[in-house]
């Protein structure tokens, strides 16, 4: 290695402790974002390369990873990979950081990335690596998430990736919903909301409940800050299942989902609280968040990321009141300037008199002619505007010649290069590029090129009318009406539904569509002791606010009891076999997820409610031992612990229902005669607490269940005196019935 | 200076240099005082292992750096203070050898006419000087310079001359103006071909001799700076009485020491501001407090209103201007005004290495360091400039204290009044320095 590893003494002796036997802080930056939405603006150049403040993508990305101490950098580059090589062979992080470019033609996805990533081998395999999915902007030390993911590592080997997720930010299309388990932060559930068309309803998996988990959810407004860290696994594991494409979508579901696998997935939350230092950390993901995190910029949320302050381009700014910047070298403003900031105006850029701009970037070498407006629109380098323009929340590639009288509406991407001549309109959220779309199953006559004037169709006019005969330029479909780029694959991606692509345009207001307003109701009807079955949870935002405690032993649904009431019914009066009774109870309590103490306390209930009780104590225990002479055996069966309970139920039964509680030790002895309790289990119920009322909840119910015992008591203490007696035969009975 | 000044791309040095930038620029490295000792420790090592053959190349290499650190964080003042000291110190340090050099061999050098050659580090003009006005001593004696080895020499030197001035000697006169011949000396050196005819192998003989001494100055100044705390503390005892209420904010070390040294003599009262949006002042508080001195935390709101119980308002500073004014934490404004509003005392507690030779930093917009919004709004809820996009913040780090609002500055080397700021700072610093 050339001298260009040496390091400041100073941070050598801070890091030395923890640098001796470690490696390098290595990440990866995915420089494709293996969708459509920037591609207007980079059909010549890479995303990472757009330059936002002036200044690239991947220069601030870089900036923000050095800030992390990171030392060695992958970009992992498709298309247009010589300019990334050629722009880090320029830039001055080259000397601070190891930058090696990794390119492929042939990855169309995350998941083929981190394939060949994991192909290539350069990643060392015993650290943990940041995976950057989109260009970031962050003043967080990153570092600190690699620290939290070791130490979790440390104890369980399992995780192989955390996922930093950030408090608070604004909505954004694309917010998936996080089910994470508070003290590990361990990731329990991944699912995709997108905000348009909203998903009502959400399905967790009850199971996930049922691990030990705490009583009380917290619930934050969290985003998924596209930052993860990543063992050597995460790119073995995505090639050996070459399934999987989107990190999130696939990966992250796939690893939750599989038990055989048996990886875990932590999240890391970037907070206040976490440490001093910033915690700002957003990713270019599409137009919307481009221009809001321009704003951000400017608005110094990345201190000390600032354009006067650290501008990772090089580039002196001179910050203004109002968060106004102006390059220190060579800007020309007009008296009549009127400059209303956030805004940003690059080197060597002229505006004219009568100008206003607002809450805009200007890139390098830009003019503006006079009394033209720039209403948050952001313009890269070397763009000419003419008189009398108009444009408004749009994004101008560079090189593009603007006429005079131009207006340009919301929205509007206009590619490099692109000229739009006189008076020319374009429409809102318009896409023009220099190129002719590409889009596979776009008819390419819609579009026609400008200077060829002959055979033109409709297509033709309704294109000149809109650019006008001086332009130079495609008009593109519109954004949300372009196939889904992966045809097997995108289409059940939700984020990339129609109307939720429309939602990450640069432009569109969020405020406009009609969401209800984040609610999630209450898991009030979770079942208890039984496993998954889904449960339906009624949601329709990205956030779990005030998600009340889950409630676990609430029993199972409705229908069950009234299941089993008519299953029991036509088995009493069918007379139906004892098992064929039990093994359709059975199928019920499968089916509803419903407990064996549910069945049997239900069971019991139907049962007892059959017993006459007109007549003397004699007439009751006689049908006592008729009912339950029969169906003792599935009140047994469905009783698998302990039988203590069948006693405990017959008495919670009798203190519930008033004309029975005379009768209880009669009942008892009817169930003792018919062999469903036996003598022990009456023993062991006289002698619980649960049968003198212990546990209820007033003063009352507990009398009444003393009452209620102490007519089951005597009966008890009778059985008990005579126990030498019949012990035998008790117990042979026992294992009969249990049998 | 010349262009072999500038470092080379893959000297070590240039490393170093570069990542103190970046880490000034990342803001990796905040507050004077780490700022200053960690370009004292850069310069050392560039005066330690750097190449130069003659002394203008040495100084041009470190003023070289000192542009560097300017640009990485203009506001971080004590770098180029620093910077500048040390190159005053240099000078002093090779004067001194130069002189010792001409007491022991006057004439050791036949091939020249004068004592020039002996004396590389002198350029033509000095010669010149010497030839023609054989009657003025150019060089104090060696037991003067010897003195002048750090800055508090300086300042013993400056006291020496005050009560010289007072006495009106006339040996006085002869005295600054030997300080001003200095200065005006080393103005004319760039543009005087005599720094050419400087003898390298020469000037290496002594650089070998010099370097362990230029080292050990630097450490000097290292030292100085560390014990700037415990120096300033030490007049703690002559400035708060018993039973006074005193308001200070944020968390200046220097504030801290001074409070804890005085509360061994006297027992008085703290009265803390919070010091939002950064909080210092509740560190501050604590630290006070498990000390055993009464403390007393409020908001920023009540300053103002708890200002008439108060006796004496007590604050450190970033950095002072020539003028006497100062950059102090956001909020010191508030706490100067108010103590005016009801005339009460403002101390400022300071270093002398966070003296700056600026006077017209305040003019610019940016001067008070403007932080992020985060923690002024916060980033949960809708943060992130979410949700508030109408909303603008503004949250200055620094504030801009003007001199008349300020009463005296206790610093490690005695204590001053505002309007004596800018003839410390002439003292300290070689006046061809003020623009590196």
């Amino acid at each position: 290695m050339p001298p260009k590893k040496h390091q400041p003494p100073k941070a050598e002796s801070k890091t030395k402790a923890d640098n001796v036997d470690e490696a390098p802080l290595q990440a990866v930056i995915l420089a494709d974002s293996y969708n459509r939405r920037f591609e207007v603006l980079c059909s010549d150049q890479p995303r990472v390369l757009l330059p936002l403040c002036s200044t690239p993508l991947l220069a601030w990305t870089l900036e923000s990873l050095s800030l992390s101490k990171v030392r060695q950098v992958f970009v992992f580059c498709g298309v247009h990979s010589d300019k990334i090589r050629a722009f880090i062979e320029t830039s001055p992080y080259r000397h601070t950081l190891d930058i090696q470019c990794l390119s492929s033609q042939t990855a169309m996805s995350a998941g083929d990335a981190l394939r060949e990533l994991d192909d290539m081998s350069v990643l060392n395999a015993e650290n943990p690596f940041i995976l950057v999915h989109s260009p970031i902007i962050s003043n967080y030390d990153i570092s600190k998430m690699v620290e939290a993911h070791k130490k979790r590592r440390e104890e369980d080997k399992n995780f192989i990736m955390t996922m930093g997720v950030g408090l608070g930010g604004r909505r954004h299309p694309e917010s998936p919903i996080m089910l994470v388990h508070p003290p590990s932060s361990r990731l329990l559930h991944y699912v995709q909301n997108p905000l348009s068309p909203s998903q009502p309803r959400l399905s967790i998996p009850s199971q996930l409940f049922l691990d030990p988990f705490p009583a009380n959810i917290d619930t934050y407004e969290i985003w998924d800050l596209g930052v993860d860290i990543c063992e050597a696994d995460v790119p073995a594991l995505c090639t050996e299942n070459f399934d999987y494409h989107d990190l999130r979508r696939h990966f992250v579901n796939g690893v939750l989902t599989s038990e055989l696998l048996g990886k875990k997935i932590a999240v890391h939350l970037v907070d206040v609280r976490s440490g001093n230092g910033g915690t700002y950390v957003e990713r270019i993901r599409d137009t919307r968040t481009f221009g809001e995190i321009t704003r951000d910029v400017l608005r110094r949320w990345a201190f000390p990321l600032a354009p006067d302050n650290n501008e990772p381009g090089g580039v002196q700014y001179e910050l203004r009141a109002g968060n106004v910047y102006i390059a220190k070298d060579n800007v020309v403003l007009s008296r009549t300037t009127t400059l209303s900031g956030p805004l940003l105006i690059g080197p060597r850029s002229a505006l004219a008199h009568n100008t206003r701009i607002h809450q805009s970037t200007l890139g390098a070498d830009c003019s503006v002619g006079p009394s033209t407006t720039v209403n948050q629109s952001y313009i890269f380098d070397d763009v000419r505007i003419g008189a009398n323009c108009t444009l408004k929340e749009c994004i101008i590639g560079e090189g593009v010649i603007i006429s005079d009288d131009v207006i340009v509406g919301k929205g509007a991407l206009i590619g490099n290069g692109v000229r739009l001549g006189r008076g020319t309109k374009v429409p809102d959220f318009a896409r023009i590029g220099r190129e002719r779309y590409g889009g596979e199953g776009f008819d390419s006559d819609d579009e026609e090129d400008e200077e060829d004037e002959d055979e033109r169709g409709e297509s033709y006019h309704n294109r000149l009318s809109t650019l006008g005969p001086d332009s130079i330029g495609f008009l593109w479909p519109n954004e949300e009406e372009e196939p889904a780029s992966d045809s097997e694959d995108e289409g059940e991606d939700p984020y990339e539904h129609p109307r939720n692509k429309r939602l990450l345009q640069l432009g569109r207001r969020l405020s406009n569509i009609s969401t209800s307003t984040v609610s999630l109701s209450t898991l009030s009807k979770a079942s208890s002791s039984e496993a998954s079955s889904p449960l339906s949870v009624a949601s329709s935002a990205s956030t779990l606010p005030d998600l009340a405690p889950l409630s676990l032993n609430q029993g199972p649904r409705e229908e069950f009891y009234i299941e089993a009431r008519e299953s029991l019914l036509r088995a009493y009066e069918e007379d139906h076999k004892v098992e064929n009774a039990a093994l359709e109870m059975r199928t019920l309590v499968m089916g509803e997820n419903a407990g064996q103490d549910a069945a049997r306390e239900e069971i019991l209930k139907f049962f007892l409610s059959k017993l006459t009780l007109s007549g003397g104590a004699g007439e009751i225990l006689k049908s006592t031992v008729g009912v339950f002479g029969k169906w003792g055996q599935l009140v047994r069966s469905f009783s698998t612990t302990d039988y203590t309970l069948i006693a405990v139920d017959t008495q919670k039964f009798c203190v519930d229902n008033e004309p029975y509680r005379p009768w209880f030790g009669v009942i008892l002895r009817g169930l003792y005669d018919s062999d469903t309790l036996t003598e022990d289990e009456l023993i062991d119920w006289r002698d619980s607490s649960v049968s003198k009322g212990e546990g209820t909840k007033d003063e009352n119910e507990k009398k009444i269940w003393l009452e209620v015992y102490n007519k089951g008591k005597p009966l008890v203490d009778v059985l008990e005196s005579m126990e030498s007696d019949d012990d035998e035969d008790e117990d042979d009975d026992e294992e009969e019935d249990s049998e | 200076m010349a262009a072999s000044a500038t470092l080379k791309s893959n000297d070590p040095n240039a490393r170093l240099t570069e990542a103190l930038c970046t880490s000034l620029r990342r803001r990796q490295i905040v507050g004077s005082l780490n700022v200053a000792l960690a370009t004292a420790a850069l310069i050392q090592n560039v005066v330690r292992s750097a190449r130069y053959s003659t002394i203008d190349e040495l100084l041009g290499l470190i003023k070289s750096i000192g542009k560097k650190l300017i640009d990485a964080n203009p506001k971080e003042l004590a770098a180029t203070n620093i910077i500048r000291r040390i190159l005053r110190l240099i000078r002093e340090e090779y004067r001194a050898a130069a002189a010792a050099h001409i007491i022991s061999a006057p004439p050791s050098a036949p091939e020249t006419p004068f004592l020039g050659p002996t004396t590389p580090g002198l350029s033509a003009p000095s010669n010149h000087y010497l030839s023609t006005a054989t009657d003025f001593q150019f060089f104090p004696s060696t037991s003067q310079l010897s003195r002048q080895t750090s800055l508090s020499n300086f300042v013993a030197m400056r006291h020496s001359r005050a009560q010289l001035e007072r006495s009106g000697s006339l040996v006085d006169m002869q005295l600054s103006q030997s300080t001003n011949s200095l200065f005006t000396r080393h103005n004319n050196v760039p543009e005087t071909p005599g720094i050419n005819r400087i003898d390298s192998d020469e000037f290496m003989k002594h650089s070998a001799k010099l370097k362990p001494v230029l080292i050990q100055a630097i450490e000097e100044v290292v030292g100085e700076l560390e014990t700037t705390h415990e120096d300033v503390a030490k007049g703690a005892r002559e400035h708060i009485h018993s039973s006074e209420i005193i308001l200070t904010m944020g968390h200046s070390k220097t504030v801290e020491a001074f409070l804890k040294q005085g509360y061994r003599d006297r027992k008085f009262t703290v009265v803390v501001a919070e010091s939002a949006p950064s909080y210092l002042g509740h560190s501050l508080a604590h630290s006070l407090s498990s000390h055993g001195i009464p403390t007393i935390l409020i908001p920023d709101s009540s300053i103002h209103a708890i200002l008439p119980r108060v006796t004496k308002v007590i604050l450190g500073a970033h950095s002072v201007l020539a003028n006497g004014g100062l950059f102090a934490l956001s909020g010191s404004l508030a706490c100067a005004l108010a103590a005016k509003t009801h005339s009460k005392p403002v101390v400022i507690t300071t270093g002398q290495f966070k003296f700056a030779p600026a006077w017209n930093l305040y003019h610019d917009y940016a001067a008070v360091d403007f932080q992020g919004p985060g923690s002024v709004i916060g980033t949960t809820g809708n943060g992130g400039g979410g949700g508030k996009e109408s909303t603008e913040v503004v949250d200055p780090y620094f504030d801009y204290i003007r001199p008349e609002l300020v009463q005296l500055f206790v610093t490690n080397e005695g204590d001053h009044s505002p309007s004596y700021i800018y003839r410390l700072i002439r003292e300290a610093y070689d006046e061809e320095d003020v623009e590196l």
